[in-house]
């Protein structure tokens, strides 16, 4: 439903830019500008990205130790990029990797405020002044030559050029476009006075910005269509609270893919900017009264609106900061409480208490029952990493079947599911083991030894499909035939030992030989592997498969193994009751693994003699 | 306690390895057998196998349990 919106508003925009550019020239000519300013920033920002593995990480590392600090690094680096997004892209991750704090951060972003009303005056006090497309042209020459070099720095420096070179044809465009459309359409007719007027353009301000998704652009074509008469300077006013406000949404959107504390980071920027928007509405009449003292004390002429949009611009930022900086601890603190991050649901121990310590064979039970416990939430992991349910895999139904029942593997978060049901669990165990087995009797504490290496296995059986999971995602809808058999023979084989292990588990009780049959399951992984690696080689050798996808397949086979091994060895520890006659007897018949080898491959048996 | 009876208890208890040692061959006897009896399934299962995988496999199957009644086979011998 979400997409669907989001589809039809974008098909929208096309249609009415596409009844905009039928209509008039001349709008095409200002969105044109919109378009390669914005093609501008993104230069802009690129060409920044190519430094900041060095000189910006370790100012930011370095001068941020105080809030004046910080505050300057905010203004200086965004005046530098015009823009805010790559500095907040940088602020998150440093708080991400608990490098700055989240105060520091707010600082930083008020600082990027600030600086991104410097472009307000570059525009208005040079941009519409000059012809600003002359200097646009030998920058692109010189951006484009030197993107063609082949170090880094100096491709930096040549996108660098370029986003300066587009941003200023864009505003050139911009300011032509609005020229021009004056001789056509006088959009100062519908200038609007009093509270609706301005509510009316802020509202205006914040739709432009949320399209056009960068302020910076939007005040260009502020500045440009307050210079060309086409609005008011109480609407341009509004306006650029408008695009004050708006530009929150584009720090809400980048938000979403961010952790918690990019999220509250982009919180802090959302409430700055809702408060100097708040303010700049409410205190609308003093600020122009501010800005009319200062702009004559700066020696700006009454009627230079431009310029008095700029001083608006900042004017009203600047206090934001000044208001809002003494409460940026608290800020930072608010969004710590109100913003949590969402704990996952992480998977408890069912079998282990405190009670249960104080008793050896209780202990051991309740160990015993956890480790199943978990080998049932592995198990679930394992299958779905290989794109298959449990209860398919437990159900009578041919193997074969089952999975081509579920030829699409979709990509299952293994990390995230280890820590969910898998971690937790394993912890306690471990915790549990670590308590009890110094404090108790040899017999007891054998047994919780072998108990926790049986926990182990099962977590490097996670382990190993976690690596698995890579080339089966990538490899399984193979065009090459051969290639998407044996991994459909891999997902076969894993399904298969946990199938058997079921059975084991449920047999333990009605005495059917677990021991022999785990035995048998032994000798079954080890053939599989000899021939599986005899399949590749042969699948190599006839130029079936190339060998790079061979070696791949050949550790793929590695881990399948490692995977059933893994969950054979923990099946003797915890579906086993050694303490039964039948089973002590089933040891005598147990094969070793020379034994084993006789059977499976009777030459090779004897060349290790 | 009069004599009798202590002397059953005192039988019992040199016979003790003895009695231990027949449950032990009575245990594997009882492993060989059910073996058996788990071999002969598989190779019924064999006969009628159409997949030439699966009956390598059941093949593999029926070698590794033969291993074993062997291997149960030698022990009783020794026993």
């Amino acid at each position: 439903m979400d997409n669907t919106i989001k589809h039809s508003l974008f098909v929208l925009l096309f249609a009415l830019l596409g009844l905009g550019f039928w209509l008039s020239a001349d709008f095409k000519t200002i969105v044109a500008g919109i378009a390669v300013f914005v093609f501008g920033m993104l230069s802009l920002q690129k060409g920044f990205k190519f430094f900041t593995g060095g000189v910006l990480e370790r100012l930011l590392r370095n001068a941020t130790d105080n809030m004046v600090k910080r505050l300057l690094f905010g203004i200086v680096t965004t005046t530098l990029m015009q823009s805010s997004s790559l500095l907040s892209v940088l602020v998150i991750s440093f708080i991400s990797a608990g490098l700055l704090d989240l105060t520091a951060g707010i600082g930083i972003i008020f600082g990027a405020n600030i600086g991104t009303t410097t472009g307000a005056w570059l525009v208005a006090g040079f941009g519409l002044k000059v012809n600003i497309s002359g200097y646009a042209m030998p920058l692109l020459v010189f951006g484009v030559l030197l993107h063609f070099a082949k170090r880094k720095s100096y491709q930096g420096v040549g996108h660098i050029l370029l986003g300066l070179g587009f941003l200023f044809l864009g505003i050139q465009y911009m300011k032509d476009g609005l020229d021009a459309f004056k001789g056509n359409i006088d959009l100062s007719q519908f200038a609007m006075t009093g509270l609706s007027g301005l509510l009316t353009y802020v509202l205006l301000g914040i739709a432009v910005t949320v399209v056009i998704q960068a302020s910076g652009a939007t005040m260009v074509l502020i500045i440009a269509a307050l210079a060309s008469h086409q609005i008011s300077y109480e609407n341009a006013l509004a306006l650029a609270v408008g695009s004050n406000l708006g530009t929150t949404i584009t720090a809400v959107l980048g938000a979403f893919g961010a952790n918690i504390k990019g999220k509250r980071l982009a919180g802090a920027h959302v409430l700055f900017n809702l408060f100097t928007g708040v303010l700049a509405i409410v205190f609308l009449r003093q600020f122009i009264w501010l800005v009319d003292w200062l702009c004559d004390y700066a020696g700006i002429a009454p009627d230079d609106y431009t310029l008095k949009l700029a001083m608006f611009h900042s004017v009203f930022n600047v206090v934001g900061v000044v208001v809002m900086l003494p409460l940026s601890g608290l800020l930072a603190r608010l969004l710590e409480t109100f913003m949590r991050e969402k704990t996952a649901s992480v998977e408890l121990p069912r079998f282990l208490t405190k009670s249960a310590l104080q008793y050896p064979d209780t202990a051991v039970e309740s160990v015993h029952q956890e480790t199943r416990h978990l080998y049932e939430n592995v198990t679930h992991v394992i299958l779905r990493a290989l794109g298959l349910h449990r209860r398919d895999v437990y159900s009578g139904q041919d193997l074969t079947e089952v999975i081509g029942q579920y030829p699409e593997i979709k990509d299952y978060d293994i990390d995230d599911a280890y820590e969910r049901n898998i971690k937790g669990l394993y912890s306690a165990i471990i915790e549990f083991v670590s308590q009890a087995r110094f404090t108790w009797e040899m017999k007891q504490s054998g047994r919780l030894y072998w108990l926790r290496e049986a926990n182990l296995k099962l977590v490097e059986a996670v382990k190993a499909v976690k690596h698995l999971q890579k080339n089966l995602l990538k490899h399984h809808r193979s065009y090459n035939r051969y290639q998407a058999e044996e991994y459909d023979r891999i997902r076969f084989q894993i399904a298969f030992v946990i199938r058997e292990l079921r059975k084991i588990k449920d047999t333990e009780q009605v005495n059917e030989l677990p021991l022999l049959t785990l035995d048998a399951l032994k000798g079954r992984i080890k053939e599989q592997r000899q021939a599986a690696i005899e399949i590749i080689e042969n699948l190599i050798r006839e130029r079936k498969i190339s060998a790079e996808a061979g070696t791949s397949l050949l550790n793929d086979s590695s881990y399948v193994y490692e995977i059933q091994s893994n969950l054979i060895r923990m099946a003797e520890t915890v579906f086993i009751n050694h303490a039964a006659d039948s089973v002590k007897a089933e040891k005598e018949l147990a094969l070793t693994d020379h034994e084993m080898l006789a059977v499976i491959r009777p030459t090779q048996a004897v060349d290790h003699e | 306690m009069n004599k009798i009876k202590l002397m059953t208890r005192l039988e019992a208890f040199f016979n003790s390895d003895v009695k231990e040692e027949k449950k032990k061959v009575e245990e594997i006897k009882g492993v060989i057998k059910k073996l058996k009896a788990k071999q002969n399934k598989i190779k019924k299962m064999l006969e009628v196998c159409p997949d030439q995988d699966m009956k390598n496999a059941l093949q593999l199957e029926v070698n590794i349990i033969q291993a074993q009644i062997d291997k149960g086979e030698a022990v009783l011998k020794n026993l």
